[in-house]
């Protein structure tokens, strides 16, 4: 018996060992939210980033980083308060001298340097070189003077991960800026898609796209590309709408963390009604 | 144990620098989101060289590694590196290791096991992605599995040389 034994094992070595891993590979994949696994990632994505950082400093070194930091700095909040002027006056359009103006436009961007990128159609991370101790934090927006990037996955002391737009995982509640109608933006591997749109809505080529306020993540307002195409689909009644991302995520070195202001009310709601559904 | 050193301590230790060029240069080349695999090239290196259960075995753990590094979902990167090592090995001869590592041949192997390695961790990473057939053969697994085994040409030439 043990003779066969040895024998099975000797002639499908290979397969056993092959199998016994795949299996280990998918329960990896099931421990992903676990915070013990988090800690080990965020400390080898440390020490990596460190080194990263170093060749990338080294290639920087003849660049006014500062002033181009600054530069960068000045656009994206100028940016964020064109798109904020252009959502006044599809309003003012609407209410027809019923608007009052308030100016929110105090925002605050923390400048990141991209340390390491994983360019892949499905799977785009990045590594920035700020983390805990810049006040970054897990789920805020990313951005640069031309609009939406992604958001804050994880976070180390110097180093944070995000997940960009062009990432299967990542999805956004949008709206077109001009006629309001909202959806879900995600990632389907080629393009930017908002799927399911009743072909009655009024939208556009052309139109812009932002995020929308029920996103409960990223704050409001901030561009997110413009559409490039829409078809219907088999039954007729509902359609595809592709968005041009107004970022190319695969050319960008330098992004802006958006801080954004908490809104406690909604925050505080949405806390009742998760601790009311467990 | 000399031998166990030499087939997976080692190619550990050389694995680093090859994440490390993975992650700073090669974006640098990329024809769209289309990437070379450093890794792969070096994972079918070892697998030609000591066989298909060192391959499967270091497939894992480069895959690992990349995952925790990469930021990535952990274990996807394990499970494609694992079936691209075992499929490699599955290439290897005892008598031909030379011929193996120093012709097309080399070169044949790395493009089936980048494009599997790209194949199934598409199928592992995606959510909702369009997984038409012509997409998912022709788009994300043989054209990065084309552009890795054009980048393995010159480690070919480099094998031959220095004999």
């Amino acid at each position: 018996m043990s003779k066969f034994v040895r024998t099975f094992l000797n002639s499908f070595k290979e397969y056993i060992v092959l199998i016994l891993l795949l299996i280990l590979s998918l329960l990896i994949i099931t421990l992903n939210e676990n915070q013990k696994v988090k800690n080990v990632r965020l400390f080898s994505l440390g020490i990596f980033a460190t080194f990263n950082k170093i060749v990338l400093d080294i290639s920087n070194y003849f660049e006014d980083t500062e002033h181009i930091e600054g530069l960068l700095k000045n656009n994206a909040q100028l940016m964020l308060q064109v798109n904020e002027l252009r959502d006044y006056a599809y309003e003012l359009d609407e209410l027809k001298g019923q608007f009052e103006f308030k100016t929110k436009s105090d925002y605050k961007l923390i400048s990141a340097q991209i340390v390491s990128r994983l360019v892949s159609k499905i799977s785009g991370y990045f590594i920035i070189s700020k983390g805990s101790i810049d006040s970054v934090e897990i789920g805020l927006p990313v951005i640069t003077d031309k609009g939406l990037v992604g958001i804050v996955t994880d976070v180390s002391k110097n180093y944070s991960t995000i997940r960009t737009l062009e990432n299967s995982l990542f999805k956004v509640a949008v709206r077109d800026q001009r006629s309001n109608v909202d959806g879900v933006l995600n990632w389907d591997g080629k393009d930017l898609q908002i799927k399911n749109v009743p072909t009655t809505e009024d939208i556009e080529v052309g139109d812009r796209v932002i995020v929308s306020e029920l996103s409960t993540i990223i704050p409001p307002a901030i561009p997110v590309g413009v559409i490039s195409n829409k078809e219907s689909t088999i039954s007729g009644i509902l359609s595809n709408i592709k968005v041009k991302p107004f970022v190319d995520v695969n050319k960008i070195k330098n992004v802006l963390i958006l801080k954004k202001k908490k809104d406690f009310e909604l925050d505080s709601l949405i806390t009742k009604v998760s601790g009311g559904l467990k | 144990m000399k031998i166990r050193i030499f087939k997976i301590i080692l190619p550990i230790f050389i694995f680093l620098p090859v994440l490390f060029l993975q992650f700073i240069f090669v974006p640098m080349i990329a024809i769209g989101s289309i990437i070379p695999n450093l890794i792969i090239i070096l994972l079918v290196y070892y697998s030609l060289k000591f066989g298909q259960l060192t391959g499967t075995i270091l497939g894992s753990i480069y895959g690992i590694l990349f995952d925790i590094i990469s930021g990535g979902i952990l274990g996807t990167a394990m499970f494609s590196n694992t079936i691209a090592g075992f499929s490699a090995g599955y290439f290897y001869n005892e008598n031909k290791i030379e011929f193996n590592l120093e012709t097309m041949f080399f070169i044949v192997v790395v493009f089936i096991s980048s494009s599997l390695n790209s194949l199934f961790y598409l199928l592992l990473t995606s959510s909702e992605i369009k997984l038409t057939s012509s997409y998912l053969v022709f788009e994300s697994g043989l054209l990065p599995g084309i552009y890795t085994a054009a980048i393995s040409i010159p480690f070919v030439i480099f094998n031959k040389t220095k004999k």
